[in-house]
């Protein structure tokens, strides 16, 4: 017994286990909580509302996915198989619209195509008169696309760049013509890749609040806020959450059975594919169709927001803007130098155990955050901090007897926690995945030479897997720092994030003013792409390779 | 009826040719090796036939029809070229059956059915036929690659290192396999190695390719 305790028992363990049961007790809680009496909230939602949630949930996602599919797509395999001037600066410019929170391009958009807004005065100079209103379904679905689509279009270059070119070669000595070898072979190699990127953009869609309350889409996180806050109802805002976290699994389980025992990929050192360059037809049209990509996406937003800005300088300049930034710039370091602390333990973990099937599960679970809209997660972490506090009254009034009851809800350590929570998987799959490309040698070489592990994590493993470490860590601070609906809900009393402001803001139909706080939020994390796919070894070191 | 290089000139990056004026001439049916180190430029002669690069200088012919200049390369998909890959490159998504029976695309479905069954049945697979590649061992993989091209009926089969990931027990076994099958349907066949037994146990004559400058023939 007692060797087996020694054998098993470590930091690595017990940190991941801790963790893991920290991240895992407030969503069962939600699934507790599904047992609890129907309300008379809840009878109306599902009598009345609920059929317009589900249809417009499942249309919005569809819509965005076949989108951010054909952008992220189209542009990646123009920059993995054309070789043109200025491909390495678009390569890394594509991501660029991601910087940009989607409720943030919802209401530029909004108010440029409003009565007064500059795209309808443009028109009305040209003497066309109509009316251009985007706050509907359709609007949404694009505004979500346009800055979802580099989750796609990452993915499928990556995939793109490392695809054997005798695949390619071998369908066009078997007699395929370009567009069969692209049907037949390309495409569905790069299932994955798109799978898991429209996954992503699927999810970030589900867990926005601040576009679809702007355009009153009723989709489910607008559900459940109106449940919460317009009705007062937390066990309708706990069902709901519960069928949009069970509908997430879903999805996420049937595409795994799809795939039944078809691989992707096949080890093979041959060379990936090389570019080819293109006619200068065919490279006027690919500057076009990208730079009419990049316009809409990100050119026509953020120059609209200079232009508010500078309008607006001096209200928005006298608001605590300061404050709000140190705000947002403190928590997403906090919460990505967590993550990544977690995360290498998890990884480690993970390692040790491979063989175990226990402890991937475990692994796999505590990494669901990502899955679940933040609106869920809000709720289940309030619940599940109000609980404890409730528990902790005793203490807190033994320590002063007019101590409020909700210390720890009413904390930025909330907040710092469902961040964890949210955001863990991201900076785990970093880690995790770097970890995959050094393979094992090294641990256990410096475990052979007497080093302990915690000694080897510290001189052997972290100065080999920097990259996933730096990737993860600029990652989180990026989705941190953009995150609104968590922030919305578990933020303390009088606290602000850049996000919140811009919400706040546009929330009082000041758009022009939410310009300011916006453009610091998107030179902040356009900077931090910047870095992301310029630094050595980083995302985009293949994409970057001369072929 | 027979394959022709002539004064092929080719080079990947300035100032760095991999060839320079060689000349090749193989006849119709024979099984050529052709030996050399890594980077001699093996792969390469075997993709200027592929037709999946253009020579800079020279032409490629088979049966009086120029397949390569340096101003034209007739498709890969109309060359009637057969190329097995060193790492065999089956499409990981597709079945064995559906990787053998690519090609057949334009035959009616019974017809291509039958196409692939006889060809499993001939390169003893076809009990494996509803397998992924990942799910087959590497002697197999080879002769599912080798089935594929097979099917398209190719005049010339080029093969690039075709033993290179097969342990040393199935190496003979497989050398053998392949000759027979190849030399049972008189196709003319090119491979690459850089092992001098596999070159002499089954090519009818071995090219040393030295610096990918010239070619030297030696008659086994």
């Amino acid at each position: 017994m007692r060797s087996w305790i020694q054998k098993h028992l470590n930091i690595f363990t017990i940190i991941s286990i801790l963790s893991g049961m920290l991240i895992v007790m407030p969503l069962l809680g939600i699934l507790f909580k599904l047992g609890s009496p129907s309300t008379p909230e809840w009878e109306h939602i599902k009598t009345y509302l609920l059929k317009d949630y589900i249809f417009n949930t499942i249309g919005l996602v569809l819509i965005v996915a076949i989108f951010a599919i054909s952008f992220g797509l189209f542009s990646a395999y123009i920059i993995a198989r054309y070789e043109f001037k200025g491909r390495k600066l678009l390569a890394w410019v594509l991501v660029l619209p991601l910087a940009i929170p989607s409720y943030v391009s919802a209401y530029i958009y909004a108010d440029m195509t409003s009565y007064t807004g500059t795209i309808t005065r443009f028109f009305r100079l040209l003497n066309l008169n109509f009316d251009l209103n985007i706050m509907n379904l359709w609007g949404a679905s694009l505004i979500f696309a346009l800055t979802l689509y580099p989750y796609v279009y990452i993915l499928a270059l990556s995939s793109l760049s490392r695809q054997s070119e005798n695949y390619d070669a071998s369908a066009k000595l078997l007699g395929a013509k370009p567009l069969r070898s692209f049907l037949t072979v390309t495409l569905p190699l790069l299932r994955p890749a798109l799978v898991a990127g429209s996954l992503l953009v699927i999810l970030e869609t589900l867990n926005d609040y601040g576009l679809v309350h702007y355009f009153n889409i009723r989709v489910f996180s607008f559900a459940i806020f109106n449940a919460w806050f317009s009705l007062g109802d937390v066990v309708s805002a706990i069902r709901l959450s519960a069928y949009l976290m069970v509908t997430v699994f879903i999805i996420i389980l049937v595409e795994r059975m799809m795939r039944g025992r078809k691989r992707y990929q096949m080890p093979s050192k041959q060379r990936t594919t090389r570019r080819i360059k293109p006619s200068m037809k065919v490279s006027l049209l690919i500057y076009s169709l990208i730079g009419l990509l990049l316009l809409f996406s990100f050119i026509i937003p953020v120059s609209q927001m200079i232009y508010h800005a500078i309008l607006t300088w001096e209200t928005t300049l006298q608001h605590n803007l300061f404050i709000v930034s140190l705000n947002t710039i403190s928590n997403g370091l906090i919460a990505a130098i967590l993550i990544v602390i977690i995360a290498l333990f998890m990884a480690n973990f993970n390692r040790m155990k491979r063989k175990s099937t226990l402890s991937r599960y475990w692994t796999k679970v505590s990494n669901l955050g990502y899955a679940i809209p933040g609106a869920v997660i809000a709720v289940s972490v309030h619940l599940f901090f109000v609980n404890l506090d409730e528990l902790l009254t005793p203490l807190y009034r033994w320590i002063n007897p007019d101590s409020p009851t909700l210390i720890i809800t009413m904390s930025l350590f909330t907040l710092i926690f469902s961040y964890v929570l949210r955001f863990l998987s991201i900076g785990y799959n970093s880690i995790d995945s770097q970890y995959d490309k050094v393979g094992d040698r090294y641990t256990e070489s410096a475990y052979m030479l007497g080093s302990s592990r915690l000694e080897t994590l510290l001189r052997i493993d972290i100065p080999m897997i920097y990259p996933g470490i730096i990737s993860a860590l600029i990652l989180v601070f990026i989705d941190v720092m953009k995150e609104l609906p968590l922030t919305l809900i578990l933020r303390p009393t009088n606290y602000d994030s850049l996000a919140t402001l811009v919400y706040v803001y546009t929330s009082n139909e000041m758009i022009q003013e939410a310009s300011t706080p916006s453009l610091i939020l998107i030179m902040i994390a356009s900077l931090l792409i910047y870095l992301i796919t310029h630094f050595k070894k980083g995302v985009f070191s293949h994409v970057y390779e001369i072929k | 009826m027979s394959m022709k290089l002539n004064n092929i000139h080719f080079q990947y990056e300035k100032n760095h040719p991999i060839f320079e004026g060689t000349y090749l001439e193989i006849n119709q049916g024979d099984m050529i090796a052709i030996l050399g180190q890594s980077g001699s430029g093996k792969s390469t002669l075997l993709r200027l036939i592929a037709g999946l690069e253009k020579p800079d200088q020279g032409d490629i012919v088979l049966d009086e029809v120029r397949l390569s200049t340096s101003h034209h390369v007739l498709e890969p998909s109309k060359r009637q070229v057969g190329m097995v890959f060193q790492d065999y490159a089956l499409f990981p998504h597709l079945t064995v059956e559906e990787n053998v029976g690519y090609a057949l695309f334009k035959k009616p479905k019974k017809e291509k059915e039958a196409i692939v069954i006889d060809m499993l049945h001939l390169i003893g697979l076809l009990d494996k036929r509803s397998y992924y590649p990942h799910e087959l061992s590497g002697g197999q993989q080879q002769r599912v690659a080798l089935a594929r091209s097979l099917v398209a009926n190719p005049k010339v089969l080029l093969l690039d290192e075709p033993f290179s990931n097969l342990d040393a027990d199935l190496r003979a076994q497989i050398r053998q396999d392949l000759r027979t099958l190849v030399k049972s349907r008189n196709i003319t066949c090119i491979f690459a190695t850089h092992d001098e037994a596999d070159a002499k146990a089954i090519a009818d004559h071995v090219y040393h390719l030295n610096h990918g400058i010239f070619i030297k023939k030696s008659i086994l």
